[in-house]
Protein backbone atom coordinates (compact mmCIF):
# COMPACT_ATOMS: atom_id res chain seq x y z
CA UNK A 1 0.00 0.00 0.00
CA UNK A 2 2.67 2.19 1.06
CA UNK A 3 3.78 2.97 -2.60
CA UNK A 4 0.94 3.67 -4.03
CA UNK A 5 0.39 6.71 -0.56
CA UNK A 6 3.03 8.49 -1.85
CA UNK A 7 0.83 9.12 -5.25
CA UNK A 8 -2.13 10.56 -2.43
CA UNK A 9 -1.80 14.01 -3.51
CA UNK A 10 -2.07 12.99 -7.32
CA UNK A 11 -5.78 10.92 -6.47
CA UNK A 12 -7.06 13.90 -4.99
CA UNK A 13 -6.96 14.92 -8.36
CA UNK A 14 -9.35 13.01 -9.13
CA UNK A 15 -11.98 15.11 -7.19
CA UNK A 16 -11.01 18.60 -8.07
CA UNK A 17 -13.40 18.24 -10.98
CA UNK A 18 -16.46 17.70 -8.68
CA UNK A 19 -14.69 20.44 -6.17
CA UNK A 20 -14.50 23.16 -9.03
CA UNK A 21 -17.83 22.35 -10.05
CA UNK A 22 -19.43 22.87 -6.49
CA UNK A 23 -16.78 25.82 -5.91
CA UNK A 24 -18.10 27.49 -9.27
CA UNK A 25 -21.92 26.66 -9.27
CA UNK A 26 -22.79 26.84 -5.10
CA UNK A 27 -19.96 28.60 -2.88
CA UNK A 28 -19.20 31.46 -5.58
CA UNK A 29 -22.94 31.73 -5.85
CA UNK A 30 -23.52 32.02 -2.22
CA UNK A 31 -21.04 34.77 -1.58
CA UNK A 32 -22.26 36.84 -4.15
CA UNK A 33 -26.19 36.74 -3.15
CA UNK A 34 -24.61 38.39 0.04
CA UNK A 35 -22.71 40.77 -2.48
CA UNK A 36 -25.47 41.27 -4.54
CA UNK A 37 -27.77 42.30 -1.33
CA UNK A 38 -25.61 45.48 -1.18
CA UNK A 39 -26.76 46.26 -4.17
CA UNK A 40 -29.85 48.56 -5.71
CA UNK A 41 -30.34 46.13 -8.76
CA UNK A 42 -33.13 45.26 -11.27
CA UNK A 43 -31.52 42.55 -12.72
CA UNK A 44 -31.02 43.94 -15.86
CA UNK A 45 -29.36 47.58 -16.09
CA UNK A 46 -26.30 47.96 -13.85
CA UNK A 47 -25.45 47.97 -9.84
CA UNK A 48 -25.34 50.30 -7.66
CA UNK A 49 -24.14 50.36 -4.62
CA UNK A 50 -26.43 51.26 -1.51
CA UNK A 51 -24.24 49.24 1.17
CA UNK A 52 -26.49 47.97 4.23
CA UNK A 53 -29.54 48.99 3.02
CA UNK A 54 -31.75 46.21 1.79
CA UNK A 55 -30.46 44.24 4.90
CA UNK A 56 -31.30 47.08 6.73
CA UNK A 57 -34.81 47.15 5.21
CA UNK A 58 -35.50 43.77 5.27
CA UNK A 59 -35.53 43.92 8.85
CA UNK A 60 -37.66 46.21 9.16
CA UNK A 61 -40.20 44.82 6.67
CA UNK A 62 -42.88 43.24 8.63
CA UNK A 63 -43.70 41.29 5.15
CA UNK A 64 -40.53 39.51 5.50
CA UNK A 65 -41.11 38.49 9.37
CA UNK A 66 -44.47 37.42 8.49
CA UNK A 67 -43.00 34.73 5.86
CA UNK A 68 -40.27 34.00 8.30
CA UNK A 69 -42.85 33.37 11.00
CA UNK A 70 -44.74 31.45 8.68
CA UNK A 71 -41.58 28.74 7.83
CA UNK A 72 -41.02 28.36 11.48
CA UNK A 73 -44.54 27.44 12.31
CA UNK A 74 -44.00 25.25 9.14
CA UNK A 75 -41.26 23.90 11.03
CA UNK A 76 -42.71 23.32 14.38
CA UNK A 77 -46.20 21.42 12.66
CA UNK A 78 -44.01 19.24 10.57
CA UNK A 79 -41.67 18.58 13.88
CA UNK A 80 -45.12 17.38 15.56
CA UNK A 81 -46.71 15.34 12.87
CA UNK A 82 -42.94 12.90 13.36
CA UNK A 83 -44.77 11.79 16.33
CA UNK A 84 -48.08 10.73 14.65
CA UNK A 85 -45.48 9.13 11.88
CA UNK A 86 -43.70 7.61 14.75
CA UNK A 87 -47.05 5.98 16.34
CA UNK A 88 -48.23 4.57 12.87
CA UNK A 89 -45.07 3.23 12.37
CA UNK A 90 -44.92 1.71 15.89
CA UNK A 91 -48.59 0.21 14.88
CA UNK A 92 -46.91 -0.99 11.43
CA UNK A 93 -43.96 -2.65 12.79
CA UNK A 94 -45.76 -4.85 15.53
CA UNK A 95 -46.02 -7.45 13.15
CA UNK A 96 -49.35 -6.59 11.27
CA UNK A 97 -51.04 -8.28 8.58
CA UNK A 98 -50.82 -6.07 5.16
CA UNK A 99 -48.28 -3.89 6.66
CA UNK A 100 -46.12 -3.80 3.55
CA UNK A 101 -48.99 -2.95 1.36
CA UNK A 102 -50.38 -0.05 3.77
CA UNK A 103 -46.74 1.44 4.01
CA UNK A 104 -46.67 1.41 -0.11
CA UNK A 105 -49.74 3.03 -0.17
CA UNK A 106 -48.40 6.13 2.27
CA UNK A 107 -45.76 6.46 0.29
CA UNK A 108 -47.06 6.86 -3.21
CA UNK A 109 -47.18 10.99 -2.73
CA UNK A 110 -43.57 10.51 -2.28
CA UNK A 111 -44.03 9.73 -6.67
CA UNK A 112 -45.43 13.11 -7.75
CA UNK A 113 -44.27 16.10 -8.35
CA UNK A 114 -44.83 18.70 -6.19
CA UNK A 115 -46.56 20.93 -9.08
CA UNK A 116 -48.87 17.32 -9.28
CA UNK A 117 -49.72 17.13 -5.55
CA UNK A 118 -50.74 20.96 -5.79
CA UNK A 119 -52.82 21.32 -8.63
CA UNK A 120 -54.41 17.98 -7.20
CA UNK A 121 -54.94 19.71 -3.42
CA UNK A 122 -55.90 23.15 -5.34
CA UNK A 123 -59.12 20.56 -6.46
CA UNK A 124 -59.75 19.33 -3.19
CA UNK A 125 -59.83 22.57 -1.71
CA UNK A 126 -61.93 24.58 -4.07
CA UNK A 127 -64.47 26.18 -2.47
CA UNK A 128 -67.02 25.93 -5.03
CA UNK A 129 -66.85 22.27 -6.35
CA UNK A 130 -63.68 20.87 -4.71
CA UNK A 131 -63.67 17.29 -3.41
CA UNK A 132 -63.68 18.69 0.85
CA UNK A 133 -66.62 21.00 0.28
CA UNK A 134 -68.79 18.85 -1.24
CA UNK A 135 -68.09 16.28 1.20
CA UNK A 136 -68.87 18.44 3.40
CA UNK A 137 -71.88 19.98 2.23
CA UNK A 138 -72.59 15.76 2.22
CA UNK A 139 -73.01 15.95 5.77
CA UNK A 140 -74.69 18.90 5.99
CA UNK A 141 -72.28 21.83 6.53
CA UNK A 142 -73.83 24.64 5.51
CA UNK A 143 -71.03 27.26 4.59
CA UNK A 144 -68.17 25.27 4.57
CA UNK A 145 -64.32 27.42 4.69
CA UNK A 146 -63.10 28.49 1.75
CA UNK A 147 -59.52 27.12 2.95
CA UNK A 148 -56.90 28.31 0.64
CA UNK A 149 -58.63 31.92 0.50
CA UNK A 150 -59.02 32.48 4.27
CA UNK A 151 -56.51 34.23 5.80
CA UNK A 152 -56.46 32.62 9.13
CA UNK A 153 -56.63 28.76 7.41
CA UNK A 154 -54.23 29.23 4.21
CA UNK A 155 -51.33 28.16 6.12
CA UNK A 156 -53.05 24.97 7.40
CA UNK A 157 -54.49 24.00 4.80
CA UNK A 158 -51.19 24.12 2.74
CA UNK A 159 -49.85 21.94 5.20
CA UNK A 160 -52.01 19.34 5.37
CA UNK A 161 -50.93 18.31 1.58
CA UNK A 162 -47.20 18.82 2.57
CA UNK A 163 -47.82 16.29 5.57
CA UNK A 164 -49.88 14.27 2.56
CA UNK A 165 -46.35 14.50 0.75
CA UNK A 166 -44.18 13.54 3.37
CA UNK A 167 -45.26 11.43 5.65
CA UNK A 168 -44.87 7.98 3.74
CA UNK A 169 -41.05 8.89 3.48
CA UNK A 170 -40.85 9.25 7.40
CA UNK A 171 -42.66 6.16 8.14
CA UNK A 172 -40.52 4.54 5.54
CA UNK A 173 -37.53 5.82 7.76
CA UNK A 174 -39.15 4.76 11.59
CA UNK A 175 -40.23 1.51 9.66
CA UNK A 176 -37.16 0.26 8.62
CA UNK A 177 -35.21 1.44 12.00
CA UNK A 178 -38.47 -0.48 13.86
CA UNK A 179 -37.54 -3.13 11.83
CA UNK A 180 -34.22 -3.40 13.37
CA UNK A 181 -34.56 -4.13 16.10
CA UNK A 182 -33.72 -7.20 17.18
CA UNK A 183 -36.66 -9.47 17.91
CA UNK A 184 -35.17 -11.17 21.19
CA UNK A 185 -35.05 -7.87 22.45
CA UNK A 186 -38.51 -7.43 22.18
CA UNK A 187 -39.41 -11.20 23.65
CA UNK A 188 -37.40 -10.64 26.88
CA UNK A 189 -38.99 -7.83 27.79
CA UNK A 190 -42.40 -9.39 27.00
CA UNK A 191 -41.64 -12.32 29.30
CA UNK A 192 -40.71 -9.76 32.27
CA UNK A 193 -44.34 -8.49 31.45
CA UNK A 194 -43.74 -5.25 29.95
CA UNK A 195 -46.80 -4.10 27.89
CA UNK A 196 -46.95 -2.88 24.31
CA UNK A 197 -46.76 0.90 25.54
CA UNK A 198 -43.98 0.46 27.87
CA UNK A 199 -42.30 -1.97 25.52
CA UNK A 200 -42.40 1.18 22.74
CA UNK A 201 -41.71 3.64 25.24
CA UNK A 202 -38.77 2.07 26.89
CA UNK A 203 -37.01 -0.04 24.51
CA UNK A 204 -38.11 0.61 20.55
CA UNK A 205 -37.96 4.71 21.09
CA UNK A 206 -34.78 4.81 22.90
CA UNK A 207 -33.08 2.64 20.28
CA UNK A 208 -34.00 4.63 17.41
CA UNK A 209 -33.92 8.03 18.98
CA UNK A 210 -31.00 8.61 16.95
CA UNK A 211 -32.91 7.88 13.65
CA UNK A 212 -35.72 9.99 14.99
CA UNK A 213 -33.30 13.11 16.01
CA UNK A 214 -32.11 13.03 11.82
CA UNK A 215 -35.86 13.18 10.78
CA UNK A 216 -36.29 16.34 12.96
CA UNK A 217 -33.41 17.79 11.09
CA UNK A 218 -34.91 16.74 8.34
CA UNK A 219 -38.14 17.98 8.82
CA UNK A 220 -36.79 21.60 10.43
CA UNK A 221 -34.47 22.27 7.72
CA UNK A 222 -36.57 21.27 5.17
CA UNK A 223 -39.44 23.38 6.00
CA UNK A 224 -37.49 26.28 6.43
CA UNK A 225 -36.43 25.90 2.94
CA UNK A 226 -39.81 24.88 1.72
CA UNK A 227 -41.57 26.30 -1.88
CA UNK A 228 -42.60 24.32 -4.05
CA UNK A 229 -46.36 23.96 -3.35
CA UNK A 230 -46.61 27.18 -1.39
CA UNK A 231 -45.18 28.85 -4.64
CA UNK A 232 -48.10 26.51 -7.07
CA UNK A 233 -51.43 26.73 -4.73
CA UNK A 234 -51.14 30.20 -3.11
CA UNK A 235 -48.33 32.07 -4.53
CA UNK A 236 -47.75 32.85 -0.51
CA UNK A 237 -51.46 34.16 -0.59
CA UNK A 238 -54.19 35.45 -0.10
CA UNK A 239 -52.37 38.87 1.11
CA UNK A 240 -49.28 37.43 2.09
CA UNK A 241 -51.09 34.99 4.44
CA UNK A 242 -48.99 31.44 3.25
CA UNK A 243 -45.64 33.90 2.72
CA UNK A 244 -42.64 31.72 3.30
CA UNK A 245 -38.83 33.05 3.41
CA UNK A 246 -38.53 30.69 0.34
CA UNK A 247 -41.52 32.68 -1.52
CA UNK A 248 -41.38 35.88 -0.61
CA UNK A 249 -37.63 35.97 -1.70
CA UNK A 250 -38.76 34.10 -5.11
CA UNK A 251 -41.49 37.20 -5.18
CA UNK A 252 -39.32 40.19 -4.66
CA UNK A 253 -36.25 38.96 -7.23
CA UNK A 254 -38.31 37.81 -10.00
CA UNK A 255 -42.23 39.11 -9.83
CA UNK A 256 -40.72 43.03 -8.19
CA UNK A 257 -37.92 42.61 -10.51
CA UNK A 258 -36.13 43.75 -7.26
CA UNK A 259 -33.04 41.73 -7.37
CA UNK A 260 -30.87 43.72 -5.07
CA UNK A 261 -33.59 43.05 -2.02
CA UNK A 262 -34.65 39.21 -3.15
CA UNK A 263 -31.11 38.81 -3.08
CA UNK A 264 -30.91 39.84 0.59
CA UNK A 265 -33.50 38.00 1.49
CA UNK A 266 -31.75 35.14 0.28
CA UNK A 267 -29.06 35.73 2.37
CA UNK A 268 -30.93 35.98 5.23
CA UNK A 269 -32.45 32.60 4.92
CA UNK A 270 -29.02 31.15 4.39
CA UNK A 271 -27.90 32.85 7.42
CA UNK A 272 -31.39 31.71 9.49
CA UNK A 273 -31.31 27.95 8.22
CA UNK A 274 -27.56 27.58 8.90
CA UNK A 275 -28.08 29.07 12.40
CA UNK A 276 -31.33 26.79 12.83
CA UNK A 277 -29.41 23.89 11.44
CA UNK A 278 -26.44 24.21 13.54
CA UNK A 279 -28.69 25.03 16.27
CA UNK A 280 -30.43 21.90 15.92
CA UNK A 281 -27.46 19.92 15.40
CA UNK A 282 -26.20 20.25 19.00
CA UNK A 283 -29.19 19.94 20.43
CA UNK A 284 -30.02 16.53 18.89
CA UNK A 285 -26.36 15.30 19.16
CA UNK A 286 -25.45 11.80 19.97
CA UNK A 287 -22.76 9.44 20.07
CA UNK A 288 -24.62 7.59 17.63
CA UNK A 289 -23.08 6.36 14.56
CA UNK A 290 -25.07 8.54 12.05
CA UNK A 291 -23.92 10.21 9.13
CA UNK A 292 -25.30 13.61 9.12
CA UNK B 1 -60.33 -9.49 24.66
CA UNK B 2 -58.45 -5.52 25.22
CA UNK B 3 -55.96 -7.65 22.73
CA UNK B 4 -57.87 -7.85 19.83
CA UNK B 5 -60.25 -4.88 20.65
CA UNK B 6 -57.04 -2.42 20.89
CA UNK B 7 -55.66 -4.25 17.48
CA UNK B 8 -58.92 -3.84 15.61
CA UNK B 9 -58.33 0.36 16.80
CA UNK B 10 -55.25 -0.38 15.21
CA UNK B 11 -56.24 -1.66 12.45
CA UNK B 12 -59.24 1.40 11.79
CA UNK B 13 -56.58 4.29 12.44
CA UNK B 14 -54.06 2.60 9.87
CA UNK B 15 -56.49 2.18 7.57
CA UNK B 16 -58.51 5.89 8.20
CA UNK B 17 -54.39 6.86 7.65
CA UNK B 18 -54.80 5.05 4.12
CA UNK B 19 -57.98 6.65 2.77
CA UNK B 20 -56.16 9.72 3.50
CA UNK B 21 -53.73 8.78 0.91
CA UNK B 22 -55.75 7.09 -1.35
CA UNK B 23 -58.76 9.20 -1.68
CA UNK B 24 -57.19 12.21 -3.57
CA UNK B 25 -55.57 9.63 -5.49
CA UNK B 26 -58.60 7.67 -6.35
CA UNK B 27 -60.28 11.02 -7.89
CA UNK B 28 -57.49 12.32 -9.62
CA UNK B 29 -57.08 8.63 -11.18
CA UNK B 30 -60.84 8.46 -12.16
CA UNK B 31 -61.28 12.51 -13.27
CA UNK B 32 -58.34 11.89 -15.74
CA UNK B 33 -60.32 9.08 -17.18
CA UNK B 34 -63.50 10.80 -17.82
CA UNK B 35 -64.48 12.51 -20.70
CA UNK B 36 -65.22 16.61 -19.81
CA UNK B 37 -68.94 16.36 -19.70
CA UNK B 38 -68.52 13.47 -17.27
CA UNK B 39 -67.08 15.67 -14.88
CA UNK B 40 -68.91 17.29 -12.15
CA UNK B 41 -69.35 16.98 -7.93
CA UNK B 42 -72.30 14.58 -8.29
CA UNK B 43 -70.31 12.53 -10.30
CA UNK B 44 -67.29 13.05 -8.59
CA UNK B 45 -67.06 9.28 -7.13
CA UNK B 46 -68.07 7.67 -9.38
CA UNK B 47 -66.23 5.41 -11.80
CA UNK B 48 -66.12 6.23 -15.49
CA UNK B 49 -69.30 4.92 -17.42
CA UNK B 50 -66.32 3.84 -20.07
CA UNK B 51 -62.89 4.50 -19.90
CA UNK B 52 -62.26 7.61 -21.64
CA UNK B 53 -58.57 8.41 -23.07
CA UNK B 54 -59.52 11.73 -24.67
CA UNK B 55 -57.99 14.02 -21.69
CA UNK B 56 -54.60 11.71 -22.13
CA UNK B 57 -54.78 12.33 -25.73
CA UNK B 58 -55.19 16.09 -24.72
CA UNK B 59 -52.61 16.32 -22.01
CA UNK B 60 -50.12 14.18 -24.27
CA UNK B 61 -50.09 16.65 -27.35
CA UNK B 62 -49.60 19.62 -25.14
CA UNK B 63 -46.80 17.87 -22.85
CA UNK B 64 -45.01 15.36 -24.95
CA UNK B 65 -42.13 18.20 -26.24
CA UNK B 66 -41.53 19.05 -22.50
CA UNK B 67 -41.81 15.30 -21.28
CA UNK B 68 -39.01 15.02 -24.34
CA UNK B 69 -37.09 18.04 -22.49
CA UNK B 70 -37.20 16.44 -19.11
CA UNK B 71 -35.78 13.12 -20.94
CA UNK B 72 -33.01 14.72 -22.19
CA UNK B 73 -32.63 16.70 -19.02
CA UNK B 74 -32.91 13.69 -16.52
CA UNK B 75 -31.02 11.36 -18.76
CA UNK B 76 -27.65 12.80 -18.25
CA UNK B 77 -27.88 14.23 -15.06
CA UNK B 78 -28.60 11.34 -13.30
CA UNK B 79 -25.60 9.54 -15.55
CA UNK B 80 -22.98 12.29 -14.83
CA UNK B 81 -23.90 12.80 -11.25
CA UNK B 82 -23.88 9.43 -10.27
CA UNK B 83 -20.66 8.76 -11.92
CA UNK B 84 -19.12 11.87 -10.26
CA UNK B 85 -20.33 10.61 -7.20
CA UNK B 86 -19.23 7.67 -7.20
CA UNK B 87 -15.55 8.21 -7.85
CA UNK B 88 -15.53 10.73 -5.30
CA UNK B 89 -16.74 8.25 -2.87
CA UNK B 90 -13.79 6.00 -4.27
CA UNK B 91 -11.31 8.75 -3.33
CA UNK B 92 -12.82 9.60 -0.03
CA UNK B 93 -13.47 6.22 1.26
CA UNK B 94 -10.74 4.45 -0.09
CA UNK B 95 -7.98 6.95 -0.64
CA UNK B 96 -8.54 9.21 2.11
CA UNK B 97 -5.47 11.67 1.94
CA UNK B 98 -4.57 14.54 4.37
CA UNK B 99 -8.04 16.94 4.48
CA UNK B 100 -9.59 14.78 2.58
CA UNK B 101 -12.86 14.87 5.83
CA UNK B 102 -12.83 18.37 4.60
CA UNK B 103 -13.45 17.75 1.55
CA UNK B 104 -15.88 15.66 1.96
CA UNK B 105 -17.92 17.90 4.57
CA UNK B 106 -17.20 20.65 1.61
CA UNK B 107 -19.09 18.46 -0.97
CA UNK B 108 -21.48 18.28 1.57
CA UNK B 109 -22.62 21.48 2.22
CA UNK B 110 -24.88 21.98 -0.53
CA UNK B 111 -27.18 19.74 0.70
CA UNK B 112 -28.03 22.09 3.13
CA UNK B 113 -28.60 25.43 1.76
CA UNK B 114 -31.76 26.94 0.56
CA UNK B 115 -31.83 27.03 -3.20
CA UNK B 116 -33.18 30.64 -3.22
CA UNK B 117 -29.83 31.69 -1.38
CA UNK B 118 -27.72 31.01 -4.59
CA UNK B 119 -30.51 31.38 -7.30
CA UNK B 120 -29.59 34.85 -8.63
CA UNK B 121 -25.79 34.13 -8.95
CA UNK B 122 -26.59 31.29 -10.28
CA UNK B 123 -28.51 32.25 -13.24
CA UNK B 124 -26.07 34.87 -13.61
CA UNK B 125 -23.20 32.50 -13.84
CA UNK B 126 -25.23 29.96 -15.89
CA UNK B 127 -25.73 32.76 -19.01
CA UNK B 128 -22.13 34.02 -19.03
CA UNK B 129 -21.35 30.56 -19.55
CA UNK B 130 -23.74 31.02 -22.34
CA UNK B 131 -26.10 28.17 -21.08
CA UNK B 132 -29.40 30.40 -19.88
CA UNK B 133 -32.67 28.36 -21.38
CA UNK B 134 -30.28 25.71 -22.64
CA UNK B 135 -31.21 21.98 -22.05
CA UNK B 136 -27.23 21.42 -21.00
CA UNK B 137 -27.87 24.40 -18.45
CA UNK B 138 -29.89 22.62 -16.40
CA UNK B 139 -28.17 19.18 -16.75
CA UNK B 140 -25.31 21.43 -15.58
CA UNK B 141 -27.28 23.00 -12.21
CA UNK B 142 -28.68 19.24 -11.15
CA UNK B 143 -25.41 17.52 -11.66
CA UNK B 144 -24.04 19.89 -9.15
CA UNK B 145 -26.76 20.44 -7.41
CA UNK B 146 -26.82 16.63 -6.94
CA UNK B 147 -23.49 15.30 -6.21
CA UNK B 148 -23.37 16.31 -2.46
CA UNK B 149 -26.08 13.17 -1.85
CA UNK B 150 -24.63 11.19 -4.78
CA UNK B 151 -20.97 11.57 -3.18
CA UNK B 152 -22.12 10.74 0.24
CA UNK B 153 -24.66 7.82 -0.57
CA UNK B 154 -21.66 6.03 -2.71
CA UNK B 155 -19.01 6.99 0.45
CA UNK B 156 -21.52 4.83 2.44
CA UNK B 157 -21.53 2.25 0.06
CA UNK B 158 -17.87 1.74 -0.73
CA UNK B 159 -17.46 1.89 3.13
CA UNK B 160 -18.98 -1.63 3.53
CA UNK B 161 -15.92 -2.83 0.59
CA UNK B 162 -13.34 -4.26 2.40
CA UNK B 163 -10.23 -2.15 2.33
CA UNK B 164 -7.89 -5.92 2.06
CA UNK B 165 -9.50 -5.94 -1.23
CA UNK B 166 -8.28 -2.96 -2.34
CA UNK B 167 -5.11 -3.66 -1.11
CA UNK B 168 -4.51 -7.02 -2.61
CA UNK B 169 -5.53 -6.00 -6.30
CA UNK B 170 -2.77 -3.35 -5.59
CA UNK B 171 -0.04 -5.78 -4.60
CA UNK B 172 -1.22 -7.94 -7.86
CA UNK B 173 0.21 -4.29 -9.33
CA UNK B 174 -3.46 -2.59 -10.62
CA UNK B 175 -3.36 1.09 -9.76
CA UNK B 176 -6.00 3.55 -8.88
CA UNK B 177 -8.15 3.69 -12.34
CA UNK B 178 -7.97 -0.27 -13.09
CA UNK B 179 -9.27 -0.57 -9.19
CA UNK B 180 -11.77 1.91 -9.82
CA UNK B 181 -13.01 0.23 -13.49
CA UNK B 182 -12.59 -3.60 -12.57
CA UNK B 183 -13.39 -3.80 -8.99
CA UNK B 184 -15.44 -0.93 -7.84
CA UNK B 185 -17.57 -0.64 -10.43
CA UNK B 186 -18.44 -3.94 -10.39
CA UNK B 187 -19.11 -4.34 -6.88
CA UNK B 188 -21.84 -1.03 -6.61
CA UNK B 189 -24.05 -1.73 -9.47
CA UNK B 190 -26.54 -1.51 -6.99
CA UNK B 191 -25.57 1.32 -5.31
CA UNK B 192 -25.53 2.84 -9.51
CA UNK B 193 -29.43 1.39 -9.42
CA UNK B 194 -29.88 3.43 -6.41
CA UNK B 195 -28.09 6.75 -6.24
CA UNK B 196 -29.61 6.68 -10.11
CA UNK B 197 -33.22 6.00 -9.36
CA UNK B 198 -32.65 8.44 -6.39
CA UNK B 199 -31.26 11.16 -8.90
CA UNK B 200 -33.94 10.41 -11.63
CA UNK B 201 -37.29 10.87 -8.97
CA UNK B 202 -35.31 14.48 -8.18
CA UNK B 203 -34.43 15.85 -11.33
CA UNK B 204 -37.60 14.98 -13.00
CA UNK B 205 -39.58 16.57 -10.40
CA UNK B 206 -37.04 19.46 -9.78
CA UNK B 207 -38.99 22.89 -9.90
CA UNK B 208 -37.42 25.56 -8.74
CA UNK B 209 -33.93 25.67 -11.16
CA UNK B 210 -36.66 24.71 -13.96
CA UNK B 211 -38.67 27.45 -13.69
CA UNK B 212 -36.14 30.45 -13.16
CA UNK B 213 -32.97 28.43 -15.26
CA UNK B 214 -35.44 28.01 -18.94
CA UNK B 215 -38.04 29.65 -20.72
CA UNK B 216 -40.66 28.72 -23.15
CA UNK B 217 -38.69 26.08 -25.66
CA UNK B 218 -36.75 24.35 -23.51
CA UNK B 219 -39.16 24.13 -19.78
CA UNK B 220 -39.36 20.70 -18.68
CA UNK B 221 -42.11 18.97 -17.64
CA UNK B 222 -43.11 20.20 -14.39
CA UNK B 223 -43.18 23.45 -15.54
CA UNK B 224 -45.68 22.76 -18.89
CA UNK B 225 -47.86 21.02 -16.02
CA UNK B 226 -47.40 23.98 -13.91
CA UNK B 227 -48.56 26.20 -17.01
CA UNK B 228 -51.33 24.02 -18.24
CA UNK B 229 -53.07 24.15 -14.80
CA UNK B 230 -52.80 28.25 -14.98
CA UNK B 231 -54.36 28.91 -18.68
CA UNK B 232 -57.77 28.47 -17.35
CA UNK B 233 -59.44 26.88 -20.42
CA UNK B 234 -57.94 23.60 -19.49
CA UNK B 235 -60.40 21.13 -17.68
CA UNK B 236 -59.65 19.50 -14.74
CA UNK B 237 -60.25 15.84 -16.74
CA UNK B 238 -57.18 17.02 -18.71
CA UNK B 239 -54.83 18.69 -15.79
CA UNK B 240 -55.24 15.37 -13.65
CA UNK B 241 -54.66 13.72 -16.77
CA UNK B 242 -51.22 15.28 -17.31
CA UNK B 243 -50.16 15.23 -13.64
CA UNK B 244 -50.51 11.35 -13.89
CA UNK B 245 -48.65 12.00 -17.17
CA UNK B 246 -45.94 13.70 -15.95
CA UNK B 247 -45.78 11.39 -12.79
CA UNK B 248 -45.83 8.16 -14.87
CA UNK B 249 -42.07 7.76 -15.61
CA UNK B 250 -41.35 7.79 -11.43
CA UNK B 251 -44.32 5.46 -11.04
CA UNK B 252 -42.74 2.55 -13.41
CA UNK B 253 -39.63 2.77 -11.52
CA UNK B 254 -41.53 2.20 -8.41
CA UNK B 255 -43.54 -0.72 -9.94
CA UNK B 256 -40.40 -2.34 -10.78
CA UNK B 257 -37.74 -1.00 -9.22
CA UNK B 258 -39.71 0.25 -5.73
CA UNK B 259 -36.89 -1.71 -3.60
CA UNK B 260 -34.07 0.47 -5.17
CA UNK B 261 -36.01 3.37 -4.57
CA UNK B 262 -36.72 2.75 -0.84
CA UNK B 263 -32.95 1.83 -0.38
CA UNK B 264 -32.45 5.02 -1.90
CA UNK B 265 -34.77 6.78 -0.10
CA UNK B 266 -33.47 5.30 3.48
CA UNK B 267 -29.93 5.62 2.01
CA UNK B 268 -30.73 9.60 0.71
CA UNK B 269 -31.90 10.05 4.44
CA UNK B 270 -30.22 8.41 7.03
CA UNK B 271 -27.18 6.55 6.11
CA UNK B 272 -25.58 4.30 3.88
Amino acid sequence: MNKVMSNKWFIALYILPALLLIAVLIYIPLVLTGYYGLMDWDGIGAMKFIGLENYINALQDEKFWVSAKNSFLLAFYSTLSLAIYLAISLILASKIKGADLLRKIYLIPMLLSSVAIAQLWIKVYNPANGILNSLLRGIGVENPPVWLGDTNIVLYAIFIPILWQYAGFYILIYYAALKNIPDSLIEAAKIDGASALQIAYKIKLPLIIGVVKVTIVLAIVGSLKYFDLIYVMTGGGPSGASEVMASYMYKKAFTSYDFGYGSAIGFLLLIITLIVTVFIRKLTATDDEVQY
Amino acid sequence: MTKSLSKGIFYALLVLFSLFFLIPFYVMVVTSLKPFDEVSIATMWQLPSAINLSSYAQAFAKLVPNFLNSLYIVIPATLISALLGSLNGYVLSKWKFKGSEWVFTALLFGMFIPYQSVLIPLIKTIQVLGLYNTIPGLVLTNVVYGIPLTTLMFRNFYASIPDSMIESAQIDGAGFIRIFRFIIIPLSITGFVVVSIWQFTNIWNEFLFAITITGSEQQPIMVALQNLAGSQIVEWNVQMAGAILAALPTMIVYIFAGRYFIQGLLAGSVKG
